[in-house]
């Protein structure tokens, strides 16, 4: 079954003057554990449809269903409660939130969330961290930490509440190469090891060829 | 998620230190304003010693009355004679005790022999006046009713008196001849200074009301007294106004000779309608009062809070990306509501709560600024302020609530704004 599917996806920008047609016609099936990439050139919509994909923004037309449901009618808290349950984001600017510290970053999307205690929820923040290799970084705050480590804790960030799919825009465009194959190794890790479902925007075509789908896309069309 | 709003309040308050120190230092001032308000507002209902009962006392203050001749619009008020308080107040069901007393102070010359005279408030009561109002007697006894009988010149001072006049100690006062008025009068006891604010039973110079006198200056109706009582456990207000609107009516039967008839102004007056009753020949507006001060009250708040609410929008624009991350992983529009408004509550609170101590701190060491002109119009006694008048549960109350409804104010609209911003909007940032 396909855990992504989206069908005649259209997404139009109006402001005043200008009519932008970011999306036009997409038709999109994602597996269950796959790891895709989407490529393109810059302004062919491919943050455009990440966040549609990942139910941040809604679609103009067409349909978006997650796991086999629709996803049209759900109302703004339904959304939120569906991406905090399935979904985790990897931003390319990390958004680490920077009055907390690495700990209370990864922690937030459990706060967002009925029904653990607090042992549970530190217990659960320590073994992702773990996972991502920087236990010793902990009480950190984000200003202290590399990029690459940043974007480590918004990755244990993304999976601690144990999403289906993690959606990542350009996760290591603001990292030099060494950096970047860190982070690319880490997300293989989190595909192969747990079966989480991918879906990363990248402009870097080895990376591209290191997942197991290229989906790529010019002015609002999919070319594959 | 409680200690991440602290930690997420400090880190904005050092990031922006002046946009903190301004809603700090704005808050405290608005509390501080908004609790002296209520302050000032407050002695006039809340028990003060001797003042202790004021929520079962009840207060026959004026008489009114008017002409019944076509064409005739003569108009008289003033205070009670000892006859027209006996009728209109005098044992009624449900009072447990009530006394007749001069209301108003006066002023009189108190010189002990060989002594500089000085001026003191003085007051002149029956013996009752020791039951309805508790005056901490420190040394001696008041004058009961055998010694009014007698005929005797006794006195009652306050310790402040007998400092001033007497220049010894309570104990060695008990006995002593003073001149009050001209006329010499034996010290029989000595009560506690006492607050102007409890201003019906505030006094430095007590003396009976004589025997058979009736107080009045008309020989009948009219005189310089009141009443006070206290209503007894299970009796209500209703039921003492009836009896007296009763009394009114059997009042204006037996003055019908005399061609006036009285004028029934919903006395007996409570706490709150005696201390706002204006003179004797109107009646007290208590509703219009609390709304005056519900309006005045809403004005301290509510300019402070536009003002900061302009700063809080400002503080918040730095924060859209946060909100776009939270938004991601799942907070609802009304959980970011929720989370902003509870951070601005810690920054109001604190503010408010130095706005607190500041008012009692400035009513404690400025009460005679503070309290100029209650009870007291010309400023010569001390306030001698009890501390229950600032330091009670419902202060501390209304300074919490005040603080919710300035958060909620100054904060309101920019937290619903913020937490409306379109998370994909709020993440290019
Ligand atoms: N809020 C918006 N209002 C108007 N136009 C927009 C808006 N967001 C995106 N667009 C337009 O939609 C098109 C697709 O934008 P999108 O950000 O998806 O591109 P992209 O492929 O992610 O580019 P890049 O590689 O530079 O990140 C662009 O032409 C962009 O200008
Ligand atoms: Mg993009």
């Amino acid at each position: 079954m396909n855990i992504i599917e989206l069908n005649s996806v259209g997404k139009v920008y109006r402001t005043n003057t200008v009519e932008t047609l970011a999306l036009e016609n997409v038709n999109i099936q994602i597996a269950k554990g796959e790891f895709v990439s989407i490529m393109g050139p810059s302004g062919c919509g491919k943050s455009t449809l990440l966040n549609v994909m990942g139910l941040l923004d809604r679609p103009s037309s067409g349909t978006v269903e997650i796991d086999g449901k629709p996803t049209a009618n759900l109302s703004d808290k339904a959304l939120s409660a569906l991406r905090n349950a399935k979904l985790g984001f990897v931003f390319q600017s990390f958004h680490l939130i920077p009055s907390l510290s690495v700990t209370d970053n990864v922690e937030l999307p459990l706060m967002y969330r009925q029904g653990t205690s607090d042992k549970e929820r530190k217990a659960r923040v320590r073994e992702v961290i773990e996972r991502v290799g920087l236990s010793h970084r902990m009480g950190h705050m984000p200003t202290q930490l590399s990029g690459g480590q940043c974007q480590r804790v918004a990755i244990a960030r993304a999976i601690v509440g144990n999403p289906e799919i993690i959606f990542a825009d350009e996760p290591t465009g603001n990292l030099d190469s060494h950096m970047s194959a860190e982070i690319m190794d880490l997300l293989k890790k989190l595909n192969k090891e747990d079966g989480r479902t991918i879906v990363m925007v990248t402009h870097n075509e080895l990376q591209g060829k290191e997942t197991d789908r290229i989906i790529r896309m010019f002015d609002g069309h999919c070319l594959s | 998620m409680k200690s991440n709003i602290l930690k997420q309040t400090l880190y904005d308050m050092k990031r922006q230190p002046v946009t903190a120190a301004v809603t700090l230092i704005g808050t405290a001032l608005a509390i501080f304003l908004m609790m002296t308000v209520m302050m000032i507002n407050d002695v006039k209902t809340m028990p003060l010693t001797p003042e202790s009962n004021r929520d079962r006392i009840l207060y026959g203050m004026n008489m009114h009355t008017v002409s019944t001749e076509d064409g005739n619009n003569s108009n008289s008020s003033s205070r009670l004679s000892v006859k027209s308080a006996t009728e209109l107040y005098g044992d009624l069901e449900g009072i447990s005790v009530w006394s007749i007393y001069c209301d108003d102070n006066n002023n009189i010359d108190v010189q002990a022999t060989g002594k500089t005279p000085a001026v003191l408030f003085s007051r002149m009561t029956d013996d009752k006046f020791w039951q309805v109002f508790d005056h901490k007697f420190v040394a001696g006894r008041p004058y009961d009713k055998a010694t009014i009988d007698a005929g005797d010149n006794v006195v009652v001072l306050s310790e402040g008196a007998v400092r001033e006049v007497l220049e010894c100690t309570p104990e060695e006062a008990i006995g002593q001849t003073v001149k009050v008025g001209q006329k010499p009068k034996t010290v029989i006891g000595v009560v506690k200074d006492n607050t102007p604010l409890a201003s019906h039973a505030f006094g430095e110079v007590f003396m009976p009301i004589p025997k058979d006198n009736n107080m009045s200056w008309d020989d009948d109706y009219f005189g310089s007294v009141s009443v006070a009582m206290l209503m007894e456990d299970g009796a209500t207000y209703d039921q003492i106004k009836k009896q007296v609107k009763a009394r009114y009516a059997e009042l204006e039967n037996n003055m019908k000779a005399t061609n006036r008839k009285p004028v029934y102004h919903e006395q007996p007056y409570d706490q709150l309608a005696a201390s706002n009753a204006m003179g004797s020949n109107t009646t007290p507006d208590t509703e219009s009062e609390k709304k005056k001060t519900l309006m005045l009250i809403l004005i301290l708040l509510l300019v402070p809070a536009i003002n900061m609410s302009a700063l809080t929008q400002s503080r918040l624009k730095h924060r859209t990306a946060e909100i776009g991350v939270k938004r991601a992983y799942g907070a609802t529009k009304g959980r970011i509501v929720l989370e902003l408004l509870a951070e601005n509550f810690v920054v109001t609170l604190a503010g408010g709560i130095a706005g607190l101590l500041l008012s009692m701190i400035g009513a404690w060491l400025l009460s005679d600024t503070f309290f100029a002109g209650m009870g007291d119009p010309s400023n010569r006694v001390d306030i001698n302020l009890p501390i229950n008048a600032i330091l009670n549960w419902k202060i501390f109350f209304w300074a919490v609530a005040s603080c919710f409804v300035l958060n909620l104010l100054s904060a309101g609209i920019p937290a619903w704004r913020a937490s409306r911003v379109h998370p994909v909007e709020a993440l290019r940032k």
